[in-house]
C-alpha cells in the first residue's frame, strides 16, 4: 500500500465542498434515526450510496483523464495504487459511517433509548456492505472506462431484478435457473439489515475481497492509453 | 506491443492478497457457505 495515495485520496475528498453537505445530512438523519424504534434506519441508506458516488470514481475516469498515465511513469507497482485508492475512498465512507452511528448514539443518549450492541452491528454491517459495493466498482471500473461502472453496476441490478421476475412467470424454466439468479443477485447486491448476522458478513467480506483480487488481475494486464479520451 | 508505461515488477500482486481470499472463502465454506 502507498501512504501518499491513501491520504491525497482521503483528502482530496473530505475537502469536496459535495462531502461536507452529504456528512451533515448523514449526522441530521442520524438523529432523526434516534427517533425509530429500530437502530440504524435512516443514515445507512445514505452512506451506501455515498459509497455508489464515490467509489465510481476510483480507477475508471482515470483512464479517460489520463490521470494514470501520469502516475504509472513513476515506480509504482499497480496493484499497491488500486488498494490505496480502495482504501483512501472505504476510510472517506467510513468516516460517514461513523458519523452517521456517533449522531444517532448521541441522540438516543438524550433520548435514553441507546443500545450500544444493535448500534455497533449497524455500524459493522454498512461499513461491510460499502466494502462490497467500492469492491465491485473497482473490478467493473478496471475493465471499463470512465464511468461506466457504475451503469453495468445498476444496470446489473436492474437486470437481475427484471431477468426473475419475467422468468418466474414462465412456468417452462427450470428451477435451478431461477436459483442460479437468485444467488448470483444474494452474493452481488445483499440486503444488509442492522442485524447480527456472521454468515452474510462473512459473504459480503469474501465477495469483496474476490472482486478486489479480480480487479488487481485485470488493472495489471490492462493497457493504459497515452492521452485523455 | 508492450502496454504503455509501467514495467513488468510494477504488476504483481501481493500475496497477502491471495492469502485473504483463501482464509475468507474457507471461512465462508466452513460456516455454511
Amino acid at each position: 500500500m502507498n501512504a501518499v495515495v491513501i491520504r491525497e485520496t482521503f483528502r482530496r475528498h473530505v475537502t469536496h465542498a459535495g462531502y461536507i453537505s452529504v456528512l451533515v445530512l448523514i449526522a441530521i438523519l442520524g438523529i432523526v434515526s434516534a427517533q425509530s424504534i429500530r437502530p440504524a434506519t435512516f443514515w445507512p441508506g445514505l452512506v451506501t450510496l455515498l459509497a455508489v458516488v464515490t467509489g465510481c470514481g476510483i480507477i475508471g475516469p482515470e483512464f479517460s483523464s489520463g490521470t494514470l498515465q501520469l502516475i504509472l511513469v513513476k515506480p509504482v507497482n499497480r496493484s499497491s495504487y488500486l488498494l490505496s485508492r480502495v482504501t483512501g475512498v472505504l476510510l472517506v465512507i467510513w468516516l460517514a459511517a461513523l458519523t452517521g452511528c456517533a449522531a444517532e448514539t448521541l441522540a438516543r443518549l438524550f433520548n435514553k433509548s441507546l443500545v450500544l450492541e444493535s448500534m455497533g452491528i449497524g455500524l459493522v454491517n454498512v461499513m461491510a456492505e460499502t466494502l462490497l459495493i467500492v469492491s465491485l466498482l473497482t473490478l467493473l471500473g478496471s475493465i471499463t472506462r470512465a464511468y461506466f461502472n457504475v451503469a453495468i453496476f445498476y444496470g446489473l441490478q436492474i437486470a437481475l431484478a427484471v431477468g426473475a421476475a419475467v422468468l418466474r412467470m414462465s412456468r417452462e424454466v427450470p428451477a435451478f435457473v431461477l436459483e442460479a439468479l437468485a444467488a448470483i443477485d444474494r452474493n452481488l447486491f445483499p440486503d444488509v439489515p442492522p442485524l447480527p448476522n456472521p454468515g452474510l458478513l462473512l459473504l459480503l467480506l469474501s465477495n469483496a475481497a474476490v472482486a478486489l483480487l479480480l480487479a488487481c488481475l485485470a488493472f495489471n494486464q490492462r493497457e493504459v492509453p497515452y492521452g485523455a479520451d | 506491443m508492450e502496454p504503455t508505461s509501467s514495467s513488468r515488477s510494477q504488476r504483481t500482486i501481493p500475496p497477502i492478497l491471495y492469502a485473504i481470499v483463501a482464509v475468507l472463502l474457507a471461512a465462508r465454506v466452513w460456516y455454511g457457505w
